[in-house]
């Protein structure tokens, strides 16, 4: 052991020590900043004993990201299912206040308890135009209210379609970014350059990506990584792969969505393929767009044709004429429809003008009858013309609670009076809600849980890097202090030659 | 191992949970304040189906509270009126049987039966909000024709027509006082009666339908709600009201005199039956409406209750909730100041 050699040691001891304090000080900046992982200096000592940095690693837990990267995917899901179920329900006001749900409410259930109330009052007074009015007035309310539901549940269903369009730009977007921070990994593992903080940005890239579609991923050896969706299909491997979706431009009640695909694989929307996605916000805006919200309008199509069948007026003479739609009526209308969803019905209800007054109409064919074909002796159920003839009012009342048969792609009972149907069908939506929130809940917990994990795992503690800088500080002291005295025996060393 | 937090899952983690007590408290707040769930079909679920059913009960309740007191309101005027006719046609029997014991004063007979026939018509005209009372399901007809209306109506027009085929002459036609008893007597029983009969009835004194007003009285129920001026007691009483106003009762011989009064006394003893009768029907509906509003009246309570059983939070719960979360929330305040103050830095 000579003299300079340990002067060379102290000197490469300083350098380790610096470039320690860089970390330390990169770990310092990065404290607050969600995603990154606490640096690791990598140490060796050479043969002559000298310290020297020969990498970076970082703190990670693959386990950990791989359950936030689920948990991600399955809140992103429910979130996406329980927005478009509130915005239906916010339309049709159920969570609004009020002294009762029905009471403030848009809702058809709603719409078809006021029309019966109003048809109660009209009974009591029959001679009464202004209870007629209020009767007629009801009846369009409940016609509009159909039609609002529908065209809300349609809305909602483009809205789906355009957040999904979104959404597979974004899963593009981040493909593309990942594939640059990809070969930039495999480049910089192979120079055993420092690529942590690109690991850092690749896994939220993936934490990004996960919210979009549910995804499984595999590290090769050389740091590249390829990514499968959780159905299976390959998402990433050494390039992105194509995804695309082609947008629906306007909905109706029949319209079907398109699917997304990968590669030309449907792995997002109806009929699911075996290699559908099964998470993520993708799979859950579909399953709004392609199930719950079409579901929800079946059964106001259904309230919709139950309505038309209830007020429908039947021959009143014996002479076989057929039972046309009444108070109630769409474009097209023959004959009064049979049992069987009519898609689109909501959207098509109409009270029917013969009995409006500001369509040229009479609302006291709602008393008399004749709505359906004004002037034809078969429909008129006040055959003397009465005014206190309160009968056929009575029996729309009755046929509001009547039982009649409904369709079973409604999903809900399949004998049922319309008001009561109209209230099952609220009661369906709001246990779907119930259903998918109660499941967005919990999974926000375990996103907020295993992100905590995650960071607790993976990130920087300052007090711990405050501690590190210490001893730092003090190895580096030593070190200068050793450089000092290695200096002075020198110096002692060139006076004693002098002299 | 146990595992060191990092910097950033602390203050996250406080940030976190400070939010979702703040949303609780919100919620907790508005529920304290409004009684209900802040979200209830959250709360609810599938239940909303029955709660809204409820609601839709409650409301056709309420509806049918209000229409059950216009039939109410209905049925006291029928009743005032029944009784109104009783009182007076129980007064011109009296009248009619002193007559026929001491002869009595005849043209103060026909006096009281023209008032009597006059009332008998207003009474059943009455209305109540525009629509006739006893016009059955015509509401907006006047049901009795005014016999003393000028130009003469068809009722009078009638009687005047079978007089003078039956006798040859009018009623004012002083020659009147040569009609012998049994001739009256068969005038009043066969040609007479004859306009008093349904058809004539119809046609000549009544708009009203034979059909009552039918209603809604509870859910379950609906019935006739009025009494029609058809009833065979008005016609009676009116045939014995014209019967002594309008046969030239004054004029006539002593013996067809009596014969019109004790005829006339006939018919209004059954026209005071069948209004009793009348009466005792329009009680009984009146009974069941009643009946009926106390039945609904412990449904409504049901309805309520359980409507509140679905929709409804405790409050003394939501205030305990409230003054829990709020508590909740000044702990994590203090909480993370603390820990905020709690770092290395500080001490090097």
């Amino acid at each position: 052991m000579t003299l300079s050699l340990a002067g060379l040691i102290a000197n490469e001891s300083l350098g380790a020590v610096s470039a320690q304090t860089g970390i330390v000080s990169r770990n310092i900046s990065g404290a607050s900043v969600q995603g990154y992982s606490a640096k690791i200096p990598q140490l060796v000592t050479s043969d002559h004993g000298t310290p020297s940095i020969v990498g970076v690693a970082r703190q990670a837990d693959s386990a950990l990201l791989k359950s936030l990267l689920a948990a991600n995917a399955e809140q992103a899901g429910s979130t996406a299912v329980s927005d478009g179920l509130r915005r239906i329900e916010q339309f049709l006001n159920v969570a609004l206040d009020g002294p009762s749900a029905v009471d403030s409410s848009a809702s058809p259930a709603a719409a078809i308890s006021n029309l019966s109330s109003a048809l109660q009052a009209y009974s009591a007074s029959p001679n009464d135009p202004i209870a007629a009015d209020n009767a007629l007035a009801r009846a369009k309310d409940l016609a509009k209210s159909l039609n609002g539901a529908s065209g809300m549940i349609q809305d909602v269903r483009q809205q789906a379609d355009q957040s999904i369009q979104q959404s597979v730009a974004h899963v593009n977007d981040v493909l593309a970014k990942f594939e640059r921070v990809n070969k930039d990994i495999v480049v910089g593992m192979a120079a055993k350059a420092d690529v942590t903080d690109m690991l850092d940005e690749r896994d939220r890239l993936l934490s990004e990506l996960s919210t979009e579609i549910g995804i499984a991923t595999v590290q090769r050896p050389s740091g590249d990584m390829v990514i499968y969706t959780d159905g299976g299909v390959t998402l990433f491997e050494m390039t992105p792969r194509a995804v695309s979706f082609q947008p629906t431009p306007s909905f109706a009640a029949a319209t079907p969505g398109a699917g997304v695909q990968i590669d030309g694989v449907r792995v997002v929307g109806a009929p699911n393929s075996q290699l559908a996605a099964r998470s993520g916000r993708l799979v859950g805006l579909a399953q709004l767009r392609d199930e719950l919200a079409p579901r929800f309008q079946t059964q106001v199509d259904e309230v919709a044709r139950g309505l038309v069948q209830a007020f429908s007026e039947s021959d009143q003479t014996g002479s076989g004429a057929p039972t046309l739609p009444g108070l109630f009526t769409y474009d097209g209308a023959t004959v009064s429809p049979g049992p069987g969803a009519i898609t689109g019905l909501a959207a098509r209800i109409i009270v029917n003008p013969t009995v409006d007054p500001a369509q040229g109409g009479d609302s006291s064919r709602l008393r008399d009858g004749g709505a359906s074909s004004p002037g034809a002796p078969e429909y008129v159920y006040n055959a003397t013309g009465a005014s206190g003839f309160s009968d056929r009012l009575l029996q729309l009342v009755d046929a509001l609670a009547a039982p009649q048969a409904f369709d079973a792609a409604a999903g809900l009972r399949l004998q049922d009076s319309v008001a009561s149907f109209a209230a099952d069908s609220m009661g369906w939506l709001a246990a779907q809600r119930q259903q998918v929130e109660t499941k967005q809940t919990f999974q926000s917990a375990v996103v907020n849980q295993t992100s905590q994990a995650l960071s607790n795992a993976s990130g920087v503690n300052l007090d711990d890097q405050m501690s590190k800088m210490l001893a730092l500080e003090n190895s580096y002291q030593a070190s200068a202090k050793l450089l000092a005295a290695v200096n002075a025996m020198y110096s002692t060393l060139f006076e004693a030659i002098r002299v | 191992m146990t595992s060191v937090p990092s910097t950033y899952a602390l203050s996250s983690s406080f940030r976190a949970s400070l939010l979702e007590i703040e949303t609780q408290l919100a919620r907790a707040r508005q529920e304290l304040s409004t009684g209900r769930h802040a979200d209830v079909s959250l709360t609810a679920g599938a239940a909303v189906a029955r709660d809204v059913h409820l609601g839709a009960r409650l409301d056709q309740l309420n509806t049918i509270f209000e229409t059950n007191k216009i039939v109410g309101a209905r049925l006291d005027t029928t009743q005032i009126a029944l009784s109104s006719l009783t009182s007076t046609a129980a007064d011109v029997r009296a009248t009619l049987l002193r007559a026929l014991s001491d002869g009595g004063d005849r043209k103060a007979i026909v006096a009281q039966a023209r008032l009597a026939l006059a009332s008998f018509t207003a009474t059943l005209n009455q209305t109540i909000g525009g629509d006739y009372v006893f016009g059955g399901e015509n509401l907006d007809a006047a049901p009795a024709a005014d016999y003393f209306a000028a130009p003469p109506s068809a009722n009078k027009l009638a009687l005047d027509n079978a007089f003078l085929s039956a006798f040859g002459m009018t009623q004012s036609d002083p020659a009147a006082a040569s009609i012998s008893a049994p001739a009256m007597e068969s005038f009043l029983s066969v040609e007479m009666s004859a306009l008093f009969s349904p058809p004539n009835w119809a046609a000549d004194w009544s708009q009203a339908s034979d059909e009552p007003l039918l209603a809604r009285i509870s859910f379950f129920k609906t019935t006739s709600v009025s009494i029609t001026a058809n009833d065979p007691a008005f016609r009676e009483l009116a045939m014995g009201y014209t019967a002594l106003s309008d046969l030239s009762l004054d004029a006539l011989s002593d013996d067809a005199g009596d014969a019109v009064i004790r005829t006339a006394a006939q018919h209004i003893d059954r026209a005071l039956a069948g209004l009793t009768k009348l009466q005792a029907a329009a009680g009984g509906m009146q009974a069941e409406v009643e009946s009926a509003n106390r039945t609904m009246t412990v449904q409504q309570g049901l309805f309520l209750s359980q409507i509140a059983s679905i929709e409804g939070v405790d409050p003394t719960e939501a205030a305990t909730r409230v003054n829990g979360l709020m508590t909740q929330i000044e702990i994590a305040y203090t909480l993370t100041a603390k820990i905020q103050q709690l770092s290395l830095v500080k001490y090097l």
